[in-house]
């Protein structure tokens, strides 16, 4: 278990980072004199193919770091980069998928139809799109449900249909927003399997927003600790846990070892 | 996994009733047996009528029967008997439907609504059916069975479907309209509106007008007329409801996406909801000329406002992470629109499209008045009213052909609804 006080030196040997923020802020301008200071300062660089987690309490900005990446909000000062472009030319470039919170599912749409969507929206010919959802579908394994509509899924599987759908278009940067966050536990775990097998499949950049210490821990290379008011990054692990990770993981010493670790920058990162 | 999601819950109608659910039971088939036996009795003693006999005649298919044998030269007995076995056929209905019902209520508790529910309406047709003459024996029985009828379904387990709930409604409405009139008389009319018969007409009267011909001894029955002065109507009210729905879907679209347009126009578009219709249809007829276009113009006027509020609403109802998907696809305007902001709509727009359905009708009589076209339902209307002391029940049957007209527009349209929303998730 190896930290890095700042992230930044060790970046220095990456060859290309995915993302890259640098003295990044956030400032969402309230009713009045209210100004609420979302994230202050942020650094941090992504490199491809790494998988990395952002944790911390509510109101730590995690989530609008990641919109910010998204280009779903403007930073209000500091420089951000996407694949080495400014965020709004990479979300036109289509550089990124996005996974939500909630599914966000259109209800009259098949599983099917869900899938294709933003290759409908890109202008893929429709054998491609076919073609390419039936991959999705398999890959998710869901393709026996192809034909059902969301609100006939558990939730689950509307959120395994959402990956596939952000898939769909082969961004090689996936953005994911506490996408297990409304699971119950067993599922949140199945889940993260499933995840991790599907990432192994397709490769690629992996920003993951999540509130779970467990899951930070087993799917990530890197987990970027935050704390709150205003939105920092107080610390960035190292998880060194062997892969592929599997059931047995999270048994493992060293995965207790890096949870607690990780609980214990929270704590302090809290009680700053 | 799914599958056990999705298969629907097991009915539990097996369960043997206990206790007050027996209670409740039995009374519910005592009562349907009730109404069976006055079904029976109706059939029996109309089969055993002489044709002379004023329950026959003045009978809605007797008084049928009586203008066909005129219109054909044909003997009145004949035509007469086949009114009889007519009524006695209805009065067997209502036995057999009642009988399915008390049938279903041994069998499957559970599952009873939906044979009562025809025994509701064999009844309504006998009400319709059978002459309130003075000292009539089979009239008051008709309403005592109705009123069994919807007490038993009232108090009946299993599904309550929309149509249902209307029939139900309608028949309550005939029923206390019935015993108004026969409490008033009972007591020597000094309830209001009981004085003078064509005040309140007993509705198996209005039943009977529809099938008497327009006019005296006439070729054409009044029905027939009213059926083509609605078809006639409903045309130019469906020009105008395709026109408005299509302004106000438009108008909706274009204040979603301008918070500037919406600032600047839709008070005006409330202010001419505000303006009374009466004034200004006369304008309208005027500077389009006569002919069908301004009454289409007038019903679309009173079509487009819900529209475009509700079509404003259901544009901007899509939640925000929704919107942010597309954002996140880079998508343009036009594409989010069709893709996402018009199919959260729908249900938004279908209301305001039942709304506009009967509006529109409404619309194309008002319409129709300055523009002087004498084959639409405003005329049959005026034709009506200015007779309604002679003939009250035709100005009544009249006003039930008008809004059989709007009904059948709103349900086509629901019809619509459902085939369009037929993949989506049932919220009821």
């Amino acid at each position: 278990m190896s930290t890095s006080p700042n992230p930044t030196s060790e970046i220095k040997n990456r060859k290309s980072s995915v993302v890259s923020l640098q003295n990044v802020n956030k400032v969402f301008d309230g009713s009045g004199s209210e100004r609420v200071v979302a994230v202050q300062d942020i650094n941090l660089e992504v490199g491809a193919n790494e998988f990395v987690s952002l944790i911390g309490p509510s109101g730590c900005g995690k989530s609008t770091l990641l919109r910010l990446i998204a280009d779903l909000l403007t930073p209000t000062s500091g420089q951000l980069r996407v694949n080495g472009k400014p965020p709004r030319q990479a979300r036109i470039d289509r550089d990124y998928g996005f996974v939500f919170q909630a599914a966000t599912l259109y209800d009259w749409r098949s599983v099917r139809q869900n899938v294709q969507l933003p290759l409908e929206i890109m202008g893929f010919s429709p054998q491609r799109r076919a073609k390419r959802a039936q991959e999705m579908l398999t890959l998710v394994e869901l393709e026996k449900f192809a034909e059902h509509y969301p609100w006939q899924l558990s939730g689950g599987m509307q959120q395994r249909v959402a990956i596939a759908r952000a898939l769909a278009f082969e961004p090689a940067l996936l953005l994911m927003d506490e996408p297990f966050g409304a699971l119950d536990e067993f599922t949140r775990e199945r889940m993260n399997m499933e995840l991790l097998k599907i990432w192994g499949k397709t490769g690629g950049t992996v920003i993951f927003v999540t509130h779970s210490i467990a899951e930070a821990v087993f799917l990530s290379n890197r987990v970027v600790v935050m704390s709150p008011r205003p939105g920092r990054i107080t610390r960035v692990a190292n998880i060194d846990l062997p892969r592929p990770r599997v059931f047995e993981t999270r048994k493992d010493e060293r995965f207790f070892a890096a949870v607690t670790d990780v609980r214990e920058s929270l704590r302090e990162a809290y009680e700053a | 996994m799914l599958e056990t999601e999705l298969r629907p819950l097991a009915e539990s109608d097996a369960r043997p009733p206990a206790g007050r659910a027996l209670i409740q039971r039995s009374l519910l088939i005592a009562l349907t047996i009730g109404m069976l036996v006055i079904g029976l009795i109706v059939a029996i003693a109309y089969s055993a009528m002489p044709l002379s006999d004023p329950s026959l005649v003045e009978s809605t298919p007797g008084q049928l029967a009586i203008w066909i044998a005129a219109r054909n030269g044909l003997s009145e007995e004949s035509v007469l008997a086949t009114a009889r076995l007519s009524l006695v056929a209805m009065g067997l209905l209502g036995a057999v439907l009642t009988a399915r019902g008390v049938y279903a209520l041994v069998r499957h508790t559970q599952r009873s609504r939906r044979p009562l529910f025809w025994a509701l309406l064999s009844f309504d047709l006998l009400l319709l059916n059978i002459p309130a003459v003075p000292d009539s024996t089979w009239y008051p029985l008709i309403l005592v069975g109705l009123a069994l009828a919807l007490v038993v379904l009232f108090i009946a387990p299993g599904r309550a479907s929309r149509m249902l709930g209307v029939v139900v409604v309608i028949s309550a409405l005939l029923l206390s309209w019935e015993v108004y009139i026969a409490l008033g008389n009972a007591t020597g009319n000094v309830l209001p509106l009981t004085d003078f018969p064509w005040k309140m007409p007993h509705w198996q009267n209005i039943a009977e007008q529809l099938l008497q011909p327009a006019r005296r001894n006439g070729p054409l029955l009044l029905v027939g007329i009213l059926a083509d002065a609605a078809l006639f109507t409903w045309r130019e009210a469906f020009v105008g409801f395709l026109a408005g729905s299509l302004l106000g879907f438009s108008l909706g679209a274009l204040f979603a996406h301008s918070k500037l347009l919406e600032r600047a126009l839709l008070p005006y578009a409330i202010a001419s909801q505000t303006v009374p219709i009466l004034a200004i249809a006369p304008m309208i007829v005027s500077a389009l000329g006569a002919g069908w276009l301004p009454v289409a113009v007038i019903s679309a006027y009173l079509t487009f406002f819900p529209v475009t509020i509700n079509t404003l609403r259901g544009l901007l109802s899509p939640d925000p992470m929704a919107l942010d998907l597309m954002r996140s696809y880079a998508a343009p305007t036009w594409t989010v629109l069709w893709k996402l902001r018009v199919p959260s709509a729908l249900p938004y727009i279908f209301t305001a499209l039942k709304v506009s359905a009967t509006g529109s009708v409404v619309g194309a009589i008002v319409g129709e008045l300055p523009s002087s076209r004498s084959d639409g339902l405003a005329a049959a209307i005026l034709r009506a009213s200015g007779n309604y002391a002679a003939e009250p029940e035709k100005l009544w049957a009249t006003i039930v052909m008008a809004s059989l007209v709007g009904i059948l527009f709103f349900a086509a349209v629901s019809l619509v609804e459902r085939w369009v929303m037929r993949r989506r998730p049932v919220s009821e």
